[in-house]
């Protein structure tokens, strides 16, 4: 099964706000989805909570901000590195 | 039932420290409470003393509510906020946070209101027992937090590190002074020395913590770039070296000292002001609007100490020297830290309570609670936020003027009143909302 993505940008905003809806956009995640968040920090705070929500993630430099991190769940595969 | 890791019948959010190093809530919110309440005791002083007060930073009623101002309010917000920064800047967790808490938060009201009254009334009984109280405190806060900060390499916690040993040089002339005034026969001249107990305390103390802080919360609250590595780099050392050089006893490496000093706070408060010129998200802000406010009157208060040590002539319009040295104190005091802290607090208060709930949360393993957490703005509101900005910048404008013109004092102090006593409001009912909030997640999880 092919795994598409699903962005959000929280570049913008001021915290908690990017945790609050990273954690939306998990919760509403497809079966056949991704999450890649494009952020201008690591969101520390929400690596720790991945593993138990049942998901991975790595992170990776973004086009348009300093980081991109990929979400995906624990069970199915990683995403392959986009653009 | 409760969640994990919290005993039985615990208030979630109220039990031991999270993973995450952060100590529960009720430690830092017991601090901001009781420094809100000493605000209050600060402006009911002004009240009653009125012009009494505002005539002579030597008057008996200005020594107690420079201290019920410094002690009760910086000292007592710094105190609860460094259980939280700490961690989150990468110094650990406060090793025994609650039980450190719970000595340190009495201890230091009490010294606090203890001083105050001995200061007031001239009484050198209240004065020791003040001292004693705020002593056990130091020792027990000091080393609790400073082993964090010396262990960790956290870049971040440079300026923290310099703030606490400065804070621990300020106590020190604190009981040089003490022992003056107890035994005057050993003829310490502690007029002179007050303003380098001050200094370290309000430039070492005060702005290197407001320094070290804003390096992290102003670009991550309020969208802005980063802050300049020369800016990081070398401000707080800078402040750091003045403050040693105030300690020589002669003239001229004392004005040079201030002039350091002042520059560097300077340089920071003119780069905060173009970082926060520079977010990207230009809504009106209550917490941008105190560091706005704060740091200019910050500046100007710096301004004036810098002027006054170089070429005091150059001042002599704006008050005489006695004066100006109490509206120094005024500007950067009362209406520069003292803004920006109130600010701070109304966008810190709501974020722990916030942080707090996820965790707990977190902690219970319930997605849908941590997606469906009330707004930071159900915590504290934004009109809310805006009064006590409002409320604290209009005293502070009060204060600055009645430095001058003593006859403003009672107004002053009938607008601190206000000021602190809205801040407590506010604080209180986060504190309510929070118990509510947390209760509901464990109602519905059980």
């Amino acid at each position: 099964m092919s795994v598409v993505p699903r962005r959000l940008d929280v570049s913008r905003l001021e915290p908690p706000e990017p945790m609050v809806q990273a954690l939306a956009a998990l919760r509403e995640l497809g079966a056949d989805e991704y999450l890649v968040i494009a952020h201008r920090r690591e969101p520390v705070p929400l690596y720790d909570l991945l593993p138990g929500l049942g998901f991975r993630h790595r992170v990776q430099q973004g086009a348009a901000t300093a980081f991109e991190i990929v979400i995906w769940r624990q069970a199915g595969p990683e995403p392959e590195a986009g653009p | 039932m409760t969640a994990p890791g919290l005993p039985a019948g615990a208030l979630p959010g109220f039990g031991p420290p999270g993973a995450d190093g952060l100590p529960p809530l009720h430690v830092p919110l017991r601090f901001f409470l009781t420094a809100a309440l000493s605000g209050v005791l600060l402006g009911g002083l002004w009240l009653l003393e009125g012009d009494a007060a505002f005539g002579s930073r030597w008057a008996t009623s200005q020594l107690a509510a420079t201290h019920l101002l410094t002690l009760g309010f910086f000292v007592m917000v710094m105190f609860g906020a460094l259980f939280q920064v700490v961690p989150v800047l990468g110094g650990g967790a406060v090793p025994r946070a609650v039980l450190v808490g719970s000595i340190v938060h009495p201890c230091l009201g009490l010294g606090t209101g203890c001083l105050a009254w001995g200061l007031w009334n001239w009484s050198p009984g209240w004065m020791q027992l003040g001292g004693l109280l705020l002593a056990l405190a130091f020792l027990v806060f000091v080393p609790a937090v400073g082993v964090c900060v010396l262990r960790a390499r956290a870049l971040a916690l440079r300026p923290v590190r310099l703030a606490v040993g400065a804070f621990a040089v300020a106590v020190a002339l604190g009981l040089f002074l003490a022992v003056g005034i107890t035994f005057p026969e050993l003829g310490i001249t502690f007029r002179s020395w007050t303003n380098v107990h001050a200094a370290w305390g309000g430039l070492g103390f005060g702005l290197l913590l407001v320094v070290g802080v804003s390096h992290q919360v102003v670009p991550m609250f309020h969208v802005t770039p980063a802050y300049g590595p020369r800016t990081t780099r070398f401000v707080p050392p800078a402040i750091g070296a003045g403050l040693v050089l105030l300690l020589l006893p002669w003239p001229a490496p004392r004005v040079a000292g201030v002039g350091l000093a002042a520059a560097a706070g300077l340089w920071h408060v003119h780069a905060t002001l173009r970082l926060l010129q520079r977010r990207r998200r230009r809504r009106l802000d209550p917490t941008v609007l105190g560091w706005q406010c704060g740091l200019f009157a910050v500046g100007a208060g710096l301004w004036l100490a810098l002027v006054d040590a170089v070429a005091p002539e150059a001042v002599g319009w704006v008050a005489e020297a006695p004066a100006r040295e109490v509206l120094v104190a005024a500007l950067f005091g009362f209406a520069g830290l003292g803004t920006v802290v109130v600010g701070m607090l109304t966008k810190i208060v709501p974020f722990l309570a916030f942080l707090h709930l996820q965790r707990l949360a977190v902690a219970r393993g319930d997605f849908a609670a941590m997606v469906g957490l009330p707004t930071m703005d159900r915590f504290v509101g934004r009109r809310a936020a805006f009064v006590a900005v409002g409320l604290h910048a209009a005293a502070a404008a009060v204060v600055v003027a009645a430095a001058r013109w003593p006859e403003f004092g009672r107004v002053a102090g009938a607008l601190a009143v206000m000021s602190f006593g809205w801040l407590g409001v506010v604080i209180a009912v986060a504190a309510l909302r929070y118990g509510r909030a947390a209760r509901s997640i464990v109602r519905a999880g059980a």
